[in-house]
């Protein structure tokens, strides 16, 4: 709905309803390996759910400008409600393989009590916001924009539902001043600066409220029933997460626009950050809590210049480089908390944690063992904590003996799109580079070590033939992350339609995605998680990247 | 402008309209909680069920492969763990063990679920949902001789811990042994005087009767000596006695020796306190551990398997006999040769079985 109240103001309402169902099934049959091994003639499960989300926005919004004054103003409201449910059923056993899972009921496990059931209905999330923008420019040099929100999500507990998120930028158009109409240096140069909070309340709801849930059977009385207990630490201190974004930066374009750019320095502090922590018991009741942790700090700059290089009528090249770089840092953790270890390697093997953080050091080291040879009979060494280099067979290598080793964000992350046009053909390359990371290869980890009776990675059965003491949490197992990609060629025809009354244009092009990767980490895919506060893991499930042809015509009629 | 007042009033009321409230469905808050006995008994238990859990894991892996009697060897690329059951079987354990910290945090979450059970049912007025004062005070008394049964075996692990009384302490610092003794010793003799006596003849269903604090309570003067420095061994002896002269209730040992371990053992005089296990319904999953791959065909049934425990060799590789070396381990070997629990393992059906290796 749009309303024009004056020539100046209007008003918008939106409504949007946003329904998501599933219904999946599953089987498993019974000549499956994982049934011949269990002994169970094959498992089969149904699953229904729908999700709903509704949306209502109304604004207004006021145009105006007299003099050299523009204003732009916006002021409004949203709100957001979440619902959704599910049920789930499962059998095992079937009588007959061919039924497949349209049949859950003749399977043996329900007439043993062993079938599956379940269903769900989620609590009702609520979101609202109120709203207000101003833009001001003054004969467009210089330029205004304040902002500020007041959201309310359900999530927090009465008294921490709302918060308060800022913004205020301000821009200088230097190019538009008098004193720069004597020069013809700079067609374009435009100094920012700008401060801006967002909040995030991305966690589950419940937090703020003591439930029940269930655990499992007891005896009562002489029957069976489930117990019930409170089902998660309550924590009605949590408040929203605040991320505060400062950046100060430069656009220019010189020499008529052939060159042309930005530049910025940028610092986010993500304050009251939100994470699952282990806390004391008692008083809490279970391990973890959902609480404002801490301070995470982003620093770091990004850089992008353009080149029209040549600019001809039958021969046109531009070229854009963008460059950024970063830090992460973990400014402060919660209560008298000295450290927090993260990124536990699951089984078979379960070999521990790999990154530990403390406050006010930097985010992206990993926290291992180093490693420092293998003896003559293939069994790890590694160099302890006192410098001494040990057999792991012979000494018993403590936590104390781990060390910070290596980098996992890169130095410096690239981007470099290149535009041709030929003639009637045109050709885009785009490369990206990232250089100054180590990976830790957790697939080679876990494939790497050729022992009988397990999966090893092709290249690992001879080149990894003198290992025979079980893999060591260590960086052994790092690498040089550097790379760089082809992430785009594309190459097009144009036809000239000039005079058909038909087809207006019509072109004709080939792309291909991901064609090449220059590197010399041994992994799948050098290009790995670098946010968070566990950067530089190689996971052991990834699913290779996918390298795409595709041809194609475009025509306008 | 009409139009615009209209919007206006429904906007306005839109947004006064709609609360920031939870609305919970799968879930039970305080408020609406305790309506029947079946809701105070489902609360009850559930410390109880955690007890379960705690009996096996961290805590199991921490006293048991320490013991002499199980291992767990790597098996090609299962069971290595870091080196982690090496360390234990070579007592040569470190503090960084996960079981450690987790056998702590399990010992002490215990503690935390009794606390808040007795919070609630204390507040609870019995009468109300037709309970009598006698059933409250015997409730309050399990949950008192079950947090003192956390603290014992916390006290074995690791002699003093933090001794809580209410959740609504924060930083509690570490007891010494004795006031962690002592804090036990309190809590038994308290439930001792709560607690009803279990009926003669009634099956055991995991409820804690007077019996199992006596037992507590004599296993804990039994052990004074290790754990304060102080022989307490008469006092032990008294308890020990009032049980056998059934002043706890009425038990009696078994006539079988399978009796206590058998598929009907809620019904053995024997058992003092038990945790209910029945098939379907609370099982024991650990022992999945102990059984190679393959067990399941053996035993013609589809439990999981993980092949990692089992028990400690008494024999070499050679064939000779561990105990020359070492006085501890050898846990098959040290049974007499005509002990009729030494022949292996063979169940007949319907119940009835052979050995116990």
């Amino acid at each position: 709905m749009l309303f024009n109240i004056t020539d100046n103001i209007a008003l918008t309402a939106r409504y949007s309803m946003n329904n998501h169902n599933y219904y999946g099934t599953y089987w498993r049959s019974a000549q499956h390996k994982t049934s011949l091994d269990e002994g169970v003639a094959g498992n089969a499960s149904h699953q229904y759910g729908e999700f709903n989300d509704n949306t209502l926005e109304a604004f207004a919004t006021y145009d105006e400008s007299f003099d050299l004054h523009t204003i732009n103003a916006v002021g409004g409201y949203s709100f957001q409600e979440f619902n959704g449910q599910g049920f789930s059923a499962s059998n095992s056993d079937f009588a007959v393989d061919g039924i497949e899972e349209h049949d859950l009921g003749t399977g043996r496990f329900l007439s043993e009590g062993r079938a599956g059931l379940g269903s769900f209905k989620n609590p009702r999330v609520r979101l609202m916001a109120f709203f207000g923008r101003v833009n001001y420019s003054w004969n467009n040099r210089y330029l205004i924009t304040a902002s500020l929100r007041r959201e309310g999500s359900s999530k927090f507990a009465k008294g921490n539902r709302w918060g308060n998120f800022t913004a205020l930028s301000v821009g200088w158009n230097l190019h538009n001043e008098p004193f720069m109409q004597t020069q013809n240096l700079f067609t374009n140069l435009k100094l920012r600066a700008g401060f801006g909070e967002t909040g995030n309340e991305g966690f589950q709801p419940g937090v703020a409220t003591r439930m029940y849930g269930p655990d499992t059977w007891w005896l009562m009385n002489g029957e069976w029933r489930r117990t019930y207990g409170v089902s998660h630490n309550q924590n009605t201190d949590l408040k929203w997460e605040t991320k505060k974004e400062y950046n100060i930066g430069v656009d220019f374009a010189i020499l008529e626009g052939i060159i042309s750019g930005r530049f910025d320095l940028f610092k986010r502090d993500v304050n009251d950050l939100i994470y699952d922590i282990s806390v004391p018991q008692p008083p809490a009741i279970h391990d973890k809590t959902t609480m404002n942790v801490g301070i995470l700090r982003n620093t770091g700059w990004e850089a992008e210049v353009t080149w029209n290089a040549i600019d001809k009528t039958n021969f046109n090249y531009t070229t854009t480089l963008i460059g950024s770089s970063y830090k992460s840092e973990l400014v402060s953790l919660w209560g008298n908390q000295t450290f927090w270890d993260r990124k536990g390697f699951p089984a078979p093997g379960s070999p521990g944690n790999a990154v530990r953080l403390f406050p006010g050091e930097p985010i992206g080291r990993f926290f291992v063992w180093e490693h420092a040879g293998f003896t003559e009979s293939g069994d790890w060494m590694l160099r302890g904590d006192d410098g001494e280099i040990f057999d792991v067979t012979e000494r018993t290598k403590t936590n104390q003996d781990k060390k910070f080793i290596g980098n996992a964000i890169p130095k410096v992350i690239l981007a470099w799109n290149n535009q041709f046009q030929i003639g009637k053909f045109d050709v885009n390359a785009y490369f990206r580079a990232w250089t100054g990371h180590d990976i830790f290869n957790m697939p080679n980890f876990y494939y790497g070590i050729p022992l009988e009776s397990r999966n090893v990675l092709v290249e690992n059965y001879d080149a990894q033939k003198h290992i025979t003491g079980e893999k060591e949490l260590s960086d052994y197992w790092i690498e040089d992350g550097d790379f760089l990609k082809l992430d785009v060629l594309s190459l097009g025809y144009t036809f000239d339609m000039k005079g058909n009354k038909y087809v207006k244009g019509l072109r004709l092009y080939a792309t291909g995605q991901n064609l090449f990767v220059l590197t010399n980490y041994s992994g799948l895919n050098p290009e790995v998680n670098i946010n968070g506060l566990d950067p530089g893991f190689e996971e052991r499930a990834t699913y290779p990247q996918t390298r795409t042809f595709m041809f194609g015509v475009q025509a306008n009629f | 402008m009409k139009l615009t007042k209209y919007i206006l009033i429904l906007f306005t009321v839109i947004i006064t309209s709609c609360s920031l409230d939870e609305v919970w469905y799968d879930k039970v808050v305080p408020e609406t909680f305790f309506k029947t006995e079946g809701d105070v008994l489902a609360a009850l238990y559930r410390p109880f069920t955690h007890a379960r859990w705690y009996l096996t894991g961290d805590r199991w892996v921490a006293q048991e492969f320490s013991g002499d009697h199980f291992a767990r060897t790597t098996k090609g690329r299962h069971w290595y763990d870091g080196g982690r059951y090496a360390r234990y079987q070579h007592h040569e354990w470190t503090p960084d063990e996960s079981q450690l910290f987790g056998t702590w945090r399990g010992t002490l979450q215990g503690v935390a679920l009794a606390l808040d059970v007795k919070q609630d049912l204390g507040k609870l007025d019995y009468q109300e949902l037709a309970l009598t004062e006698e059933d409250k005070a015997a409730h309050l008394g399990q949950l008192d001789a079950l947090i003192a049964f956390f603290y014992l075996r916390g006290l074995d692990f690791y002699g003093g811990l933090p001794v809580f009384t209410s959740l609504d302490q924060e930083d509690v610092p570490r007891s010494t042994d004795k006031e962690t003794f002592d804090h036990i010793e309190t809590l038994l003799k308290q439930a001792l005087i709560d607690l009803s006596v279990k009926e003669v003849g009634a099956p055991q269903e995991g409820a804690i009767t007077k019996g199992a604090a006596a037992v507590m309570l004599a296993r804990l003067y039994f052990n004074a000596e290790a754990y304060i420095g102080i022989p307490m061994y008469e006092e032990a002896a008294e308890i020990s006695q009032a049980l056998l002269n059934n002043e706890y209730g009425t038990y009696s040992l078994d006539n079988d020796w399978k009796g206590p371990h058998d598929f009907e053992n809620d019904q053995s005089p024997e058992i003092i306190w038990s945790i209910p296990s029945e098939f379907n319904r609370l099982e024991y999953t650990h022992y999945g551990h102990m059984y190679h791959y393959n067990s399941r065909v053996y035993f013609d049934v589809d439990l999981g398997s993980n092949n990692g425990t089992h028990l400690q060799p008494s024999r070499k590789p050679d064939g000779t006999l561990y105990s020359e070396e070492f006085k501890l381990g050898s846990p098959y070997e040290k049974f007499e040769d005509t002990d009729l629990r030494k022949k292996p393992f063979k169940y007949f059906g319907s119940g009835s079985y052979e050995g116990m290796f």
